[in-house]
């Protein structure tokens, strides 16, 4: 059987992409019905297959500056999982940063921080970007197309434990990524300058 | 067992409306509206996780379990996408000085 997604080209095997998320939305599937009858069974995974044959072209992500394109799901689900375990960890852990500063009677010094990390793969970035906003503490408020994060921090603590880059080079891991991460200053204005010297 | 289970179950539950009391005492008291969003995420992270964790202990880990589980990672997902789109504009219409200073001079 050969299996593609149209005209669109993506590094890797399209029909693994498939079987793959075909996968996922059995499991997803069943978690939502919870029934065992071996008819029910077929069923879903019928319509697991059809909907992952609509749905796996849309799942194609597309680096607009170098043109590649990545399959959404292609990343190890495993080290994803124990990826999140560490967020989890972490989120803990700077939620009671910031319950301090609630509790605390000390004014707060809000800060944006920049930082530089340029993925080829999108996904990656969207991950790092809701990664950083589900931390307590920093915001992410913009990535522009060089790779520059725009961090909107509570405190020097929540900057700090951010610019240290262990969450950027994990997710680099993650995805096999070769980019280096870079801390910028921090800046008084609104926005980058385009020449900007990094 | 089931007493066990009962007794994490109220704990966890406590701790996620702890940090939920924390966020609404954080957006009352932080002076301008970044910093309201940071006390916002922190109930919506912490507070809404250990909700969840304890609600799955209560439920074993049986279908219903996972699909708490389930709800825990999809706020999670799409909870820090609205987060993003607020605080984005406003800081693109340049709202942060201004609504700064005018609630200092309001205190």
């Amino acid at each position: 059987m050969k299996f593609n997604f149209g005209n669109i080209k993506v590094n890797g095997s399209p029909l693994a992409y498939f079987v793959e998320l075909s996968i996922f939305l059995f499991i997803l599937w069943f978690m939502l019905s919870g029934r065992t009858e071996a008819h029910l069974l077929m069923m879903g995974a019928v319509f697991s297959l059809f909907t992952a044959y609509i749905c796996a072209p849309f799942l194609i992500v597309r680096n607009e500056k170098t043109g590649k394109e990545f399959f959404l799901l292609n990343v190890n689900m495993f080290r994803l999982f124990m990826y999140f375990l560490w967020l989890f960890k972490e989120i803990f852990l700077s939620g009671l940063n910031v319950t301090e500063s609630v509790l605390k009677n000390t004014p707060i010094e809000p800060r944006i921080i920049y930082f530089r990390m340029d993925y080829e793969n999108p996904t990656a970035a969207a991950l790092l970007a809701t990664s950083i906003t589900l931390t307590p503490g920093t915001i992410t408020l913009d990535i522009d197309e060089e790779g520059v994060y725009e961090v909107y921090a509570l405190d020097r603590r929540c900057a700090e434990s951010l610019l240290t880059g262990h969450m950027q080079k994990k997710i680099g891991k993650l995805y096999n990524e070769s980019c280096e991460y870079k801390a910028l200053p921090e800046m008084e204005t609104d926005h980058i300058p385009s020449d900007m010297e990094w | 067992m089931m007493e066990i289970r009962s007794a994490a179950c109220a704990l966890l539950l406590l701790l996620g409306l702890f940090f939920m009391m924390v966020s609404v005492k954080g957006v009352i008291k932080f002076p301008d509206f970044f910093s309201r969003l940071h006390a916002i995420g922190l109930g919506q992270s912490l507070g809404m996780g250990f909700c969840c964790l304890g609600m799955f202990i209560y439920q074993g880990p049986n279908i219903t379990g996972l699909k708490i589980l389930m709800v825990l990672f999809v706020s999670m997902l799409a909870g820090p996408i609205g987060t993003h789109i607020v605080d984005r504009v406003a800081f693109r219409e340049g709202l942060k000085k201004e609504e700064k200073d005018a609630e200092r001079r309001e205190a």
